[in-house]
């Protein structure tokens, strides 16, 4: 019975995601048509709200990935993250990098790791699954190592310089072919072997089953 | 003799689009022959495996014998062609192409490898023909000529460490051929290991001297500072006052020519900074100290070391004496005639360097000329005819070394080329020898095969002669040479002190070392061609192993001894040897044969019976290198004879652009010195001859006994691998076994103490628990417990672990950073 | 006040944070392939940062592409291995493959 409220949960919560989603575009699709640029409050525009938001997503997913007991939600918060960054992309503006992230880290790496998480644990262990271990050295050197790229990322006069947001897809697929053609091919071939690798690695063991 | 002009210009690039072309072919060659060889051999037949390796050999000699046209057609000090494939990496200031450039230098390396390469590969049809993994054998070699061809070729240090590298895992996989020999197989891992530690210091005189062309410096007042933009070129920077402020290229403009600046890998904006005085770069690099130390000093020196591993100098020469390991092709080829000068070509490419630096210069002359002496001394006493050769090839390296040492680059070089050929001649000579004679290389066991290989014997009579340094034959020519110039050289400093006297030191050292070159080659002459046949029937060695480690030394030394006494009874020997070929060779080598195309090969199937001339393939390329051996004599003949500098001198003078000051002497001196160096070689020929000739005299072996102790230690080369064993490899073991000691009871008893206090400590927290109900306790005790699972982890072998010390270790770099900024 | 190129590098930061965290304590190997996936995402979004801010052109964005192609072919060789060690051992934490350390 467990697992009925669970999905009983599962449809509100998301139910209430789209209802926030619809609301919230509904109330800033105005402001949009006026221009993303036009400052909300302040100088606080909505460009800066959606960045706000993305960055959000993205950093949630990556805490429940780390954080989470479930590796189920871990795998979830990772979807998140991922589309989160796909989104950053989006801000940077680097459209074709963007939907790349979605195609191949959504609909490919991400599916493999569920399939992984499938294969590897009976669904009813799911959650002492995910233990983990050396918890406290880990945050303090994780904290460290995060305060020092803050540091960085903040203090160091980055000599900025902004290009144009031009759509990328075109002149990325003139880049691939000419300028980077032999790193383009390498990876082929590279994708090629992990994809025989793979194959031969999980095969034999499924066989000897 | 004339010198580099005073005002060199920027080098003129000429375009060359087919100089991949060159490496290519045995690139090729080396990849079909690894993927399909094993087929081919197996379907078609050995003859289709060297038929590849020699055809693609062949190409690239027409490919370099092209790019020498197009060179000979241009004006003298536009001699330079270019030819880049791609951008490989640009970082900041970096930037590496994979490119290849030809200047008289390099071209000369390219026709001597390409050239001696296809007359390797062809002997190697013969020598190897009972070789089961024949293909692996020609897989190999074009491997190495395609790694030795991106070593002279490379246009950056990128590319020819590349090749640098690559001949080195040639050298290796070559060495360790058979290797199912454990000896074999030790050797190649010690001359791998050898080469890192020259490679090492190799790399970081690279390192330096890319580092010690930045910084911040004012071109000579005529010249006009530029930036470098890389779609247009060159253009004024009218922001910057001082253009070295801004991050990106740099340039000078000098006599209307843009010269870049600045760190580069590419030899020829190297060559164009340094040489040309008005951009101030070689002011500069002079200036620059390290530690007190001139920086040039140090990059000299240190790539130098590099030079050491690769080209067998003291003290990193123990490894080419027991490559003699390989096949003997592969020691023709690799370890005489063109990987072991890698090291003299590096230091001639970069003669502009060197001659910045008498400390250098001093360096490189002093231990070319410290191991010329001290190889050629262990070379008396070698009874393997390999060994011999393996010595007198340091020995040689020595003398080239001696020659870009002390400024006589073009000597060096040419000398490079003369060894090239008479040591390739030796080498594939003593090959000959060893297969004619049944995979002996012993040679006590040889004698009087002048009668049986006539052709062998003659060819490294001519090889002999070239390199023992008599008039026309091309040793003379190179050796004097360089002699002379090193006794003209009087600017050489030792660490920092002049050191006038070190010229005619290293000349006398040099003559004696040239006297004692003249008398271990005629002596391995006589003792293998002379005299009557020594060896017995079919042996059981396989593949000749050294029959004297040094260990074993003393035990052999009664039965040498006795040898020349029983050379009377040999006829019977020679006749049992005859009637009784070995039956288990015979087997293992007939499959091989059956799809073998040289019928006249057919007679080296078995092994036993008298020794025999080697096939035809063999005795021709034999007779092309001495030859060659002879006719290279023509490009050095010295002003003195003719009046005009020597052909190779005058060809070479654009690519080696250094200015080197000599002391200027009569006439008469150097036809006295030249009068000296032949004296040498007739001094070092009448005593082997008396000694050796036709193996009848006693007096050797007297000699021997009289001074027994002394011969035992140079027999044993000085004890230096024994040295070695005791001053680095036992140490390291020793080290090696302390750890695992100190794993196993310091750092176990570590963390059983760590648990032991995690115990303690949970202890007490469970005690002050019971009275203070605090939080920040429970704290205390789960971090206890935490550093005890960290120390505990330490040798875990897990990912994590590592992980953290990554983590920890680059947190460790950055904030250091911070600090001393 | 349009975000810049620090509050990127922010994003990203807390990302490889987070990911290096994932790394260090998770038992379990797929979740140690989640943490890796994080940690190259973060390198991504900062690739993509400083092409943006700093350099323009298009090869922060090609090497992005490639990050991606790579960790496409990491994940799936190291999932196979993780599907073989589970095969191997009938477990997935990261400790139990551990048969090198003799």
């Amino acid at each position: 019975m467990r697992t009925k409220t669970k999905l009983v949960a599962w449809t509100l919560g998301s139910a209430a995601v789209v209802g926030a989603v619809g609301v919230l575009s509904a109330l800033l699709s105005p402001a949009m048509a006026a221009g993303a640029t036009r400052p909300l409050a302040g100088t606080f525009t909505l460009a800066d709200g959606i960045f706000y938001a993305v960055a959000a997503l993205t950093v949630a997913g990556a805490a429940a990935v780390a954080f989470s007991r479930n590796i189920l939600y871990s795998a979830l918060g990772l979807l998140a993250s991922l589309l989160g960054a796909a989104g950053l992309y989006v801000f940077l503006s680097a459209d074709f990098v963007a939907v790349a992230q979605v195609f191949i880290y959504i609909g490919g790496v991400l599916v493999l790791i569920l399939f992984a998480v499938m294969l590897t644990n009976r669904i009813g262990e799911v959650n002492i699954s995910n233990s983990t271990m050396g918890w406290a050295s880990a945050a303090i050197l994780c904290a460290a190592m995060l305060g020092l790229l803050l540091v960085v990322a903040f203090d160091v006069p980055w000599p900025v310089r902004v290009t144009g947001g031009a759509p990328t897809t075109a002149p990325l697929g003139h880049a691939l072919l000419q300028q980077w053609l032999l790193p383009f091919e390498l990876a082929s071939l590279i994708l090629l072997a992990t994809l025989i690798g793979a194959i031969i690695i999980a095969r034999k063991e499924i066989r000897a089953d | 003799m004339n010198h580099a002009t005073q005002h060199l210009g920027p080098t003129v690039v000429h375009a060359a689009g087919y100089l991949w072309l060159i490496p290519l072919f045995p690139a090729v060659g080396a990849i079909i022959n690894s993927l399909l060889g094993t087929r081919i051999q197996r379907n078609l037949g050995k003859r289709w495996n060297h038929a590849i390796a020699i055809g693609m050999m062949t190409l690239s000699f027409l490919t370099a014998l092209r790019a020498f046209a197009q060179m000979v057609a241009l004006p003298g000090d536009e001699r330079f062609l270019q030819n880049t494939l791609w951008n490989m990496l640009t970082a900041g200031q970096m930037q590496f192409d994979l490119a290849f450039a030809l200047d008289p230098l390099s071209m000369m390396m390219v026709l001597i490898i390409t050239f001696i390469g296809t007359l390797i590969h062809v002997f190697s049809v013969g020598y190897m023909a009972d070789e089961p993994s024949y293909w692996r054998f020609f897989a190999y070699l074009n491997l190495f000529v395609f790694a030795m061809l991106l070593l002279v070729m490379g246009d950056n240090f990128a590319v020819m460490f590349f090749g640098w590298e690559g001949v080195g895992l040639a050298s290796y996989l070559l060495i360790s051929f058979w290797y199912t020999d454990i000896e074999k197989a030790q050797a190649g891992m010690k001359a791998f290991v050898v080469n890192r530690f020259g490679d090492f210091g190799f790399i970081l005189g690279l390192f330096l001297l890319f580092w010690s062309l930045g910084g911040i410096w004012e071109p000579r007042a005529d010249a006009r500072s530029v930036t470098y933009v890389p779609e247009i070129g060159y253009k004024a920077d009218p922001a910057a006052q001082n253009p070295f402020e801004s991050t990106g290229p740099r340039a000078v403009v000098v006599d209307g020519h843009a010269v870049k600046v600045g760190p580069t890998l590419n030899f020829r904006e190297l060559r164009d900074q340094v040489v040309i005085e008005a951009t101030g770069v070689g002011e500069h690099l002079r200036h620059q100290k390290l530690w007190g130390v001139a920086l040039l000093t140090l990059v000299g020196m240190l790539m130098f070391v590099g030079a050491m591993g690769k080209s067998a100098q003291l003290p990193l020469y123990v490894w080419l004496p027991d490559a003699m390991a390989g096949p003997t092709p592969v020691s023709a080829l690799i370890h005489a005639a063109t990987m072991v000068t890698a090291g003299v070509y590096m230091v001639a490419r970069l003669s502009y360097i060197y001659a910045m630096s008498p400390t250098a210069m001093g360096w490189v002359a002093t231990i070319g000329v410290l191991t010329a002496f001290f190889a050629a001394t262990i070379g008396f006493f070698q009874y393997d005819i390999k060994k011999v050769l393996a010595y007198s090839t340091v020995s040689q390296l020595g003398i080239m070394f001696i020659g870009v040492g002390v400024g006589a680059y073009w000597a060096g070089t040419y000398h490079l080329l003369t060894h090239a050929f008479f040591k390739a001649t030796l080498f594939l000579g003593s090959g000959s020898v060893i297969l004619g004679c049944h995979h002996e290389q012993d040679m006590r066991k040889m004698g009087g095969l002048k009668k049986l290989m006539p052709v062998t014997a003659w060819t490294y009579l001519v090889a002999t002669w070239a390199i023992a340094g008599f008039p026309w034959a091309s040793g003379f020519f190179s050796k004097d040479e360089i002699l002379w110039k090193a006794f003209t050289q009087r600017g050489m400093e030792l660490f920092g002190v002049p050191a006038p006297w070190l010229g005619p030191a290293i000349f006398v050292i040099g003559i004696l070392a040239a006297t004692g070159t003249s008398f271990y080659m005629f002596r391995s002459y006589y003792m293998t061609f002379t005299g009557h046949y020594r060896g017995g029937a079919g042996h059981d060695e396989e593949h000749g192993e050294d029959p004297h480690s040094a260990h074993a030394a003393p035990h052999h030394a009664p039965a040498a001894a006795h040898a020349p006494a029983a050379a009377h009874g040999h006829d019977d020997h020679a006749a049992h040897g005859h009637a009784a070929p070995a039956a288990a060779h015979g087997v293992h080598a007939a499959p091989a044969h059956a799809t073998h195309a040289a019928p006249a090969h057919d007679d080296h199937g078995h092994h036993g019976g008298p020794p025999h001339e080697s096939p035809r393939s063999i005795t021709w390329v034999l007779a092309t290198l001495a030859f060659g051996a002879v006719a290279v004599s023509f490009l050095g003949i010295p002003l003195l004879w003719t009046g005009h500098a020597p052909i190779l001198e005058h060809w070479l003078a654009p690519a080696l652009p250094a200015e080197v000051t000599f002391l200027h002497f009569g006439h008469a001196t150097e036809w006295l010195f030249q009068g000296m160096g032949v004296a040498a070689a007739t001094i070092g020929w009448f005593f082997a001859m008396k000694l050796f000739k036709d193996g009848q005299s006693r007096v050797p072996h007297d000699l021997k006994h009289r001074f027994f102790g002394f011969w035992t230690v140079v027999y044993n080369k000085y004890y230096v691998d024994e040295a070695y064993h005791a001053l680095v490899i036992r140490p390291s073991l020793f080290l090696a076994a302390f750890l695992s000691w100190f794993d196993q009871h310091v750092i176990d008893w570590l963390v059983n103490f760590a648990g032991w206090l995690a115990r303690v400590f949970a202890a007490i927290d469970d005690a002050i628990d019971k009275y203070v109900v605090d939080g920040a306790v429970n704290g205390v005790g789960g971090l206890t417990r935490e550093g005890g699972r960290v120390l505990r982890r330490i040798e875990t072998g897990r990912i994590q672990t590592y992980l953290y010390g990554a983590a920890f270790g680059s947190l460790l770099v950055v904030l250091l950073n911070f600090l001393f900024r | 006040m349009i975000p810049t190129l620090s509050h990127y590098l922010a994003v990203a930061a807390i990302l490889f944070a987070l990911g290096l965290f994932t790394v260090l304590t998770r038992r379990n190997a797929v979740a140690v392939l989640m943490g890796v996936e994080l940690m190259l995402n973060a390198a991504n979004v900062n690739l993509v940062a400083f092409n943006k801010f700093m350099v323009g052109g298009l090869a922060g964005q090609t090497f992005a592409l490639f990050v991606i192609v790579l960790a496409a072919a990491e994940a799936a060789v190291g999932l196979a291995i993780v599907l073989s060690i589970f095969h191997t051992f009938k477990t997935i934490d990261v400790r139990a493959a551990d048969l090198m350390r003799e």
